[in-house]
Parts: C-alpha cells; structure tokens; sequence
C-alpha cells in the first residue's frame, strides 16, 4: 500500500471506533469489490448492489461486533448473509431476471460471465468469496455455514469449470 | 447501469480468474454510491443521537416532576444529608422511604442516560 494512503488496519479500527471519515475512506477503498461481489452471487447490478449496501450500512450498525481482522473480508461475509435473507424473501416472488447472459445470443463470443451465472449456486458462491473477495477458505466456510471441505470441494468445481470456459473462449 | 464490460484476460487458467475478476471490479466505477453509503450512516446516527438524548430528557422530566410532586415530603436542603443518612439506615432496617427512592431514581436516570450517550457515541 502507497505511503501517502492511510493504513488499512488503522483505517479500520478507527471506524470500528466510530469514526466516520475513516468509514468513509473504507467504503470508497472498498466498494468495487463488495458490489462485484453482491452481482456475482445475485447475477444482477441493480440487487448486487443493494446487497452491498445493506452489508456496508449493516457493518456500520454493527461495527461493535467487528473482532479485527480485514473490513473488506467482514464486509464481504455480512454481504452474503444479506444476499442468502434477501434471497430467501424473493424467493416466491420472481426469477432472475437480469443476470448476465441471460440473453444468450448465437455467434457471441463466450462470455465468462455466464459461465460464472451457470455455476451451482453454492460454487458460484464460493468462487465469488474466496477467488473474488479474496476470502479464506476458512472464511467462506464460516460465512456460508458449510464444511470447510465442502468449500474447497466447491472452489475447486467451479474454478474447473471457470477455466474451461476460458479455454474455450481462447480457442474461440 | 451502463458501466463497461471488463477486458478478458491474456491467457485462461486460475491467474486469468483473478485476472478477469479484478478487472470486473476495476470497471465497477465509484458513481456516488460511496457518498450514499456515507450519507446514509450518517443520518442514522443522528436519528439515534435524537432519540437517545429525546428519552434520556424525557426520563430526567419525570424524575424531576416526581420530585416536585413529593415537595411536601423532602426534608430541608440543610438537613439533607443527614436525612438522607437516617433514610439509608432506616432502610437498613426494612423502612423505605419515598425519598430514597426518589434520589435512587434521580441517581439511576442520570446514570442510564449517561451510559446510553456514550454508548451511542460508538
């Protein structure tokens, strides 16, 4: 990290204190990330990015909970609790609607996202948090309530079939 | 939302993932949700900051109107302290008085609204 920013671990503990300014400074350093990650689990930009909201405004609520360790990481778990309550109410109302490939037009040339949006929900899941947010297996474990070898096992298929579509599209 | 899509990596394999994923967040442009988020915080604590310092008020209100009602019954400010000392022994001995239990009141409102400030403050 360049000299000139402010130190993660500092930053953070200084908005788990309370202080806005950092907060701020955190939400910006972090924001691409967490709504990237808030998209690929609901494989929608306008719900990706509720999702991420809620986890920000739900991290500040509860900022006295927070045990040290990366806010990006905390962020990224209480994201995919807020993803699995808002999934679990629209459940019964609609389908996806305006995921990624979705459209699925001929002759295009593979799109990697679609691969992702074909993924089994729990693999997309764990791809998204461990390759996308950069969270530990163990993490992704504690956030998703599975075994931690469930987790690998997930990580694994996914990447597998991530990167054969790569290798498709590079063929392609 | 009309950001544009991220650039495919060079070459496929697990580096070309992490690749590929940055840079589906690099395109992710800051178009004023930080602001909103920040924005958002902030009201919340002044809501919280208006309805804690609102009860604590409302509570040291009664309290003090509780006190203005048992006028007749407090002793004289001079004799204050000692009354208070021969109420805390009466209470010792099982005889509550209204006073007491006024000032504990008194006491114990402060207290919480002074707990709850700062807790709010967090």
């Amino acid at each position: 990290m360049s000299g000139l920013l402010p130190d993660e671990q500092e930053l953070t503990r200084a908005a788990m204190a309370g202080d806005q300014k950092a907060f701020g400074l955190l939400v910006a350093r972090h924001q691409a990330s967490i709504r990237a990650l808030g998209r690929r689990l609901s494989r929608s930009v306008s719900d990706g990015d509720d999702i991420a909201q809620a986890a920000l405004l739900n991290a500040w609520r509860r900022r006295s909970t927070w045990r040290g360790g990366s806010f990006r990481g905390w962020v990224c778990m209480i994201a995919y609790r807020e993803f699995l309550a808002g999934r679990k109410a629209a459940r019964s109302e609609t389908e996806l609607e305006d995921h990624p490939g979705a459209s699925g037009e001929s002759g295009e040339r593979l799109d990697l996202m679609r691969a992702i949006s074909a993924l089994d929900e729990s693999e997309r899941a764990a791809i998204a948090l461990c390759i996308g947010a950069g969270l530990s297996h163990a993490d992704a474990a504690l956030a998703m309530q599975a075994p931690l070898g469930s987790v690998k096992s997930w990580v694994l298929r996914g990447r597998a079939k991530l990167q054969k579509a790569l290798a498709a599209y590079e063929r392609a | 939302m009309s950001e544009p899509p991220p650039e495919l990596p060079d070459e496929p394999g697990a580096d070309a993932l992490e690749r590929f994923f940055a840079a589906e967040e690099a395109a992710i442009a800051d178009d004023g949700f930080s602001k909103r988020i920040v924005e958002k915080a902030r009201d919340e604590i002044s809501w919280r900051r208006r309805i804690v310092y609102g009860a604590g008020m409302a509570g040291f209100g009664v309290a003090l109107a509780s006190i203005i009602d048992m006028a007749p019954h407090l002793p004289k400010l001079t004799g204050w302290v000692d009354g208070l000392s021969t109420e805390l022994r009466q209470a010792e001995q099982g005889a509550l008085d209204p006073l007491l239990l006024i000032a504990a009141a008194v006491v114990a409102g402060v207290s919480f609204m002074l707990v709850a400030i700062l807790s709010q403050e967090r």
